[in-house]
């Protein structure tokens, strides 16, 4: 692919087992924004606990189900233990749903654990999945340079759509977001032209719904 | 054969004979005059006005293979890749009728126009055919379908000679949007309607991409090749929508669509609408050219790249690839064409809005004067930027019908040409029977194995200001080939089609009136195809697959600024090329 910008680091192994701290939770999120408002949940309820949370979004399959029928679950490691029961009372609480919360959860619908099972191996092998929250957000989600971007050590490489060029010199205007995504152990943003030469994040924050008003 | 033959013939709806696909499917009661035609019922099956019908078509030289042909594109068969069957015919004449499949009105809850208001600006700006497709769904099953008949009856009459169609924007089971739509008549309502109860994602909240929803789907476009079979509407035509916009038309279901009945799913938006979405801010809404700005989710296909989500010098990736998912399905002989639309919701540009009141009982009041100009708005107007033009027998509804079953049909944004005339024939010292045959677009050229091949393109370049009031300048054309293999994919989720690039470019800026490029495409060993791409060549970057296959493709549009007057293309269908024994 064109404009690939990486750092010269060597990605960190696998872990090699969920922490104590990892949780996975499905709540049968249909879209991104469904599963971004979960995100906001757990970060409420989780977000006081010691150390930055590091939340993923996972797309994932339900049983019965083409391939192209999945819907996102969410993974978290928090800096220190999770209760899943407190997790999955108050989540459940706010969204007015049915919740899986794994391992240790409150016995749930098996399609959601299976979904929030499978989200947590994504995210403890660093295989795939979507990086809502992780350390060194806040630093990054403004206009910064490709450079400092990567400097900052939150992602490990920068990949533009093809025939867009970029350089550790060019500008990306992060202030809408980043979700940079995990390909293989490494955290890779993808990127887009925007107007003005300014790169911008694939991803958009406001996705445009089926039959939108125009 | 005469022009009264070609006519009658062209809107029958025949099976293609020696295609697997079309063979064992429920269409019960075949017409009279498909089975008439076909050529595999002997003339005991028949009823004595089937009978009568063969003997005047046999009269006129007209039976199976060659009414196959008259009936739809037929591609490339296995039977003819073997070599069986008849040499093509020559040229027709054709009146060719610009449109737009896909347009909204005040019956859509994002919509706001009345039919009138589409229907007559899309005339002024320069259409022959409209279809008007509100979105499928429960307000519109109960009250839409039915409250917008009298507008479009009445816009009929209001502008004689201008087509207006009715159809419907259906929600495809397990995926995109796709333009349902039917000829006039007095059951077009109600097949509507039923169609819509019964098939509609929404409706049968059947959106998510599950193996049951895809299968109804299927069933859905078989459904409308049977309520055609037993003329409870004249003809039906579906074509998908914005397909690679969310990555939910998985290569599979575009295949499955099409083999459910070749006659009904003819194609897809080669170039969707919302055009100006890309307008930069200041005079435009700086979003995404064609809406084009998602990343994949849950129901997306997972082997499409992130690049196929946006578009490429305004066109869907599907069609905008060299060697893409439009070119995989042509290269397995089947026939699939393109369409450009307005999918006109919101006007850019106009001074119009929503009157109080909110969408009740399936619609909007009329439009009111807003006392301001919107240019925050994503759509043109009908005709205003994207045309689909339709080689059709006469300028009537079944005409332009079956002209786009047939694939006579190019596109154009911003008025780029004024004419296109693809004729691909065979060359010869006259000692073959094919030699001078001759096919146009949608068609098969059959000719003798060795037969020396000719491309003429006959373009006249635009002579008129489009309705940003410049003449556009058409400063490349481009040659696109590819090999058929008619066994197919194996693999049914195939976008790619390797043999297939473009073989040559030709700078015609500066070209004024009509002018010809005969080209010499070789000596017929294989089946082949060839189409046609043209551009003001202002934007290019090499094609998705590498600038081996496209070196000068049209450029991924940038977010929030991709002005579409400075960056037009026209894109034609294929004609084939079939070695006969």
């Amino acid at each position: 692919m064109n404009g690939r910008v990486t750092t010269g680091r060597v990605p960190r192994g696998p872990v090699l087992g969920p922490r104590p701290g990892t949780v996975g939770l499905d709540a049968g999120s249909n879209d991104t924004a469904a599963v971004e408002h979960l995100v906001g949940l757990v970060e409420q309820v989780l977000g006081g606990a010691d150390g930055p949370l590091l939340v993923s979004t996972h797309l994932v399959g339900a049983p019965g189900r083409g391939e192209t029928g999945r819907h996102h679950a969410v993974a978290v490691t928090a800096g220190s233990a999770v209760d899943p029961v407190a997790l999955a009372a108050s989540v459940e609480d706010a969204l007015d749903a049915a919740v899986a919360v794994t391992p240790g959860g409150p016995p749930a619908r098996t399609d959601l654990e299976s979904g929030a099972a499978a989200a947590v191996s994504e995210h403890t092998a660093r295989s795939a999945g979507r990086l809502a929250r992780f350390a060194g957000q806040d630093g990054v989600e403004r206009v910064v340079t490709v450079g400092e971007l990567l400097e900052s050590g939150t992602v490990d490489a920068v990949e533009a759509l093809p025939g867009i060029e970029v350089t550790r010199a060019s500008t990306l205007d992060l202030r809408e977001w980043a979700r940079p995504v995990w390909r293989a152990g490494r955290r890779v943003l993808s990127v887009q032209a925007g107007a003005g030469g300014v790169l911008l994040p694939f991803e958009r924050r406001v996705q445009v719904p089926c039959c939108h008003d125009h | 054969m005469t022009h009264t033959h070609t006519h009658e013939h062209e809107h029958q709806h025949q099976h293609t004979h020696g295609h697997e696909h079309t063979h064992g499917h429920e269409h019960s009661a075949p017409d009279d005059l498909t089975l008439a035609a076909a050529s595999d019922a002997s003339d005991a099956d028949l009823t004595p006005r089937e009978l009568s019908r063969r003997v005047l078509m046999r009269a006129a030289g007209v039976t199976g293979a060659l009414t196959a042909g008259a009936a739809g594109m037929s591609g490339v068969t296995p039977a003819m890749a073997a070599g069986e069957g008849a040499a093509s015919r020559g040229g027709r004449n054709l009146t060719w009728l610009a449109g737009d499949h896909h347009i909204h009105t005040q019956f859509s809850s994002d919509g706001m126009y009345r039919v009138q208001d589409q229907a007559q600006n899309g005339r002024a700006y320069g259409l022959d055919w409209m279809v008007i497709t509100d979105h499928g769904g429960a307000d519109h099953a109960r009250y839409g379908v039915e409250k917008v008949n009298p507008e479009i009856r009445e816009a009929r009459e209001q502008l004689p000679g201008t087509l207006v169609f009715q159809g419907l924007e259906w929600n495809i089971p397990a995926a995109e949007h796709g333009t349902v739509f039917v000829a006039p008549g007095r059951r077009e309502v109600e097949v509507l309607k039923s169609f819509e109860s019964t098939y509609d994602g929404s409706v049968r909240d059947a959106r998510d991409g599950t193996p049951a929803n895809e299968k109804l789907a299927v069933a859905a476009i078989q459904w409308l090749g049977t309520q055609v079979a037993r003329r409870r509407v004249d003809d039906a035509l579906f074509l998908a929508n914005h397909p690679a916009r969310n990555g939910i038309d998985s290569p599979h279901e575009i295949r499955a669509w099409r083999d459910a009945d070749p006659r009904i799913a003819i194609g897809f938006e080669g170039a969707p609408g919302h055009q100006a979405g890309g307008l930069p801010k200041g005079y435009g809404p700086g979003g995404a050219r064609g809406g084009y700005g998602n990343s994949p989710g849950g129901s997306s296909f997972a082997g499409y790249p992130p690049e196929s989500y946006r578009t490429w010098g305004g066109f869907d990736w599907m069609t905008s690839t060299v060697g893409g998912l439009w070119d995989s399905l042509l290269a397995e002989g089947k026939p699939w064409s393109i369409s450009a639309n307005s999918d006109s919701h919101r006007n850019w540009g106009d001074t119009s809005t929503r009157p109080e009141g909110g969408f009740v009982e399936g619609q909007y009041g009329d439009p009111v004067y807003a006392g301001e100009i919107a240019l925050d708005r994503s759509d043109f107007w009908p005709g205003f930027y994207s045309r689909t033009h339709v080689g059709a027998s006469d300028r009537s509804y079944r005409a332009v019908m079956a002209g786009m079953r047939a694939g006579r049909m190019w596109v154009d944004h911003g008025r780029l040409v004024k004419a296109v005339d693809v004729q691909v024939r065979a060359t010869g010292r006259g000692r073959s029977a094919t030699a001078g045959a001759t096919e146009s677009l949608g068609g098969t050229l059959r000719a003798a194995r060795g037969s020396r091949i000719q491309l003429v393109l006959t373009v006249t370049a635009q002579d008129l200001p489009n309705w940003s009031q410049f003449v556009p300048s058409l400063n490349r054309i481009d040659l696109v080939r590819g090999a058929v293999d008619v066994s197919g994919p194996s693999d049914r989720d195939a976008f790619t089609a390797p043999d297939t690039k473009v073989v040559e470019r030709w700078d015609t800026s500066g070209r004024t009136g009509t002018f010809t490029i005969t080209h010499d495409l070789g000596t017929l060993d294989a089946p082949f195809y060839v189409r046609l791409r043209g551009t003001d060549g202002n934007h290019s970057q090499p094609g998705a697959l590498g600038a081996q296959i496209d070196a000068e493709g049209p450029k991924l549009d940038v977010a929030g600024d991709a002005d579409p007057w400075v960056d037009l293309w026209f894109y034609t269908n294929p004609v084939w090329v079939v070695p006969t024994r």
